[in-house]
């Protein structure tokens, strides 16, 4: 979608920003997670009890080639370097999705996602750490995504 | 939803890499306006940009519940980011929100 980057360019003033935010291209992997001990409030809302959160990754989903459209955007990026844009900044931050069930996981896989899969083995780990927990445990997904910054040049 | 919408530490991100102060700014795949609500209201204007009428639909009617100033400064369009029906230079930021995918 280069087309898309030059028309931004071109209705962008001189010196004004081009702010890019999409998935990268990196695995979307599970996790459990759970409180150490008992904490005020939730799991997964409060900042400052994230110390006492114990995260443990149990795989990958699985995806289908609709991820390279993320990868596309990162081509465009590139591109919009070699056509008029400079580089400001980059950086990662992960989304993170939370269930409380393995249902409501697939759930919201099956109606929401159409690039990622939860394999029925990735859903049995999952599920034996759950019950490892000793504290109610949270299913979270976590995505990365890729924020970059461009100025027009 | 599962999803904690927007994160703190997507809009934390964000924030690190640009400013929205007083400025024009064009989402390019608006969507349901996620992103738009948190920084419009520092924004001078900023213009939605969606092909899809559905989220669109989702955004107008979060845009009639806003009781602050991105009421007045958020303006939403169905739009193609790769035929843009504004002239040259008239943005300060132009944002591509999960639509170079």
């Amino acid at each position: 979608m280069a087309s898309a980057v030059a028309e931004a360019r071109r209705v962008l003033r001189e010196g004004g920003l081009l702010l890019d935010i999409h998935p990268s291209d990196e695995p979307v992997s599970l996790h459990v997670w759970h409180a150490r001990h008992s904490l005020n409030g939730d799991l997964t809302e409060q900042p400052e009890n994230l110390e006492a959160i114990h995260r443990a990754p149990v795989g990958e989903l699985d995806q289908d080639e609709s991820l390279g459209d993320f990868t596309a955007a990162t081509d465009a990026i590139a591109e919009a370097l070699d056509n008029g844009f400079a580089l400001i900044g980059s950086a990662t931050f992960d989304y993170r999705y939370f269930f409380d069930s393995l249902d409501e996981l697939t759930e919201y896989l099956d109606e929401e996602w159409e690039h990622a899969t939860a394999s029925d083995e990735l859903l049995e780990r999952a599920l034996m750490v759950m019950r490892e927990a000793t504290t109610p445990p949270k299913l979270v997904v976590v995505q990365r995504a890729v924020v970059t910054a461009l100025r027009k040049v | 939803m599962p999803l904690v919408i927007p994160s703190a530490l997507e809009l934390k991100t964000l924030r690190q890499l640009a400013s929205f102060s007083g400025q024009r700014v064009l989402e390019i795949g608006v969507g349901d306006g996620r992103l738009a609500w948190p920084f419009a209201p520092e924004a001078a204007q900023w213009i939605g940009l969606d092909p899809d009428t559905d989220d669109l639909g989702a955004a107008h009617a979060e845009r009639e519940r806003a009781q602050g100033q991105e009421k007045e400064k958020v303006r939403l369009m169905v739009g193609d980011g790769r035929a843009l029906s504004f002239p040259d230079g008239y943005f300060d930021l132009a944002f591509f929100s999960w639509s170079l995918c």
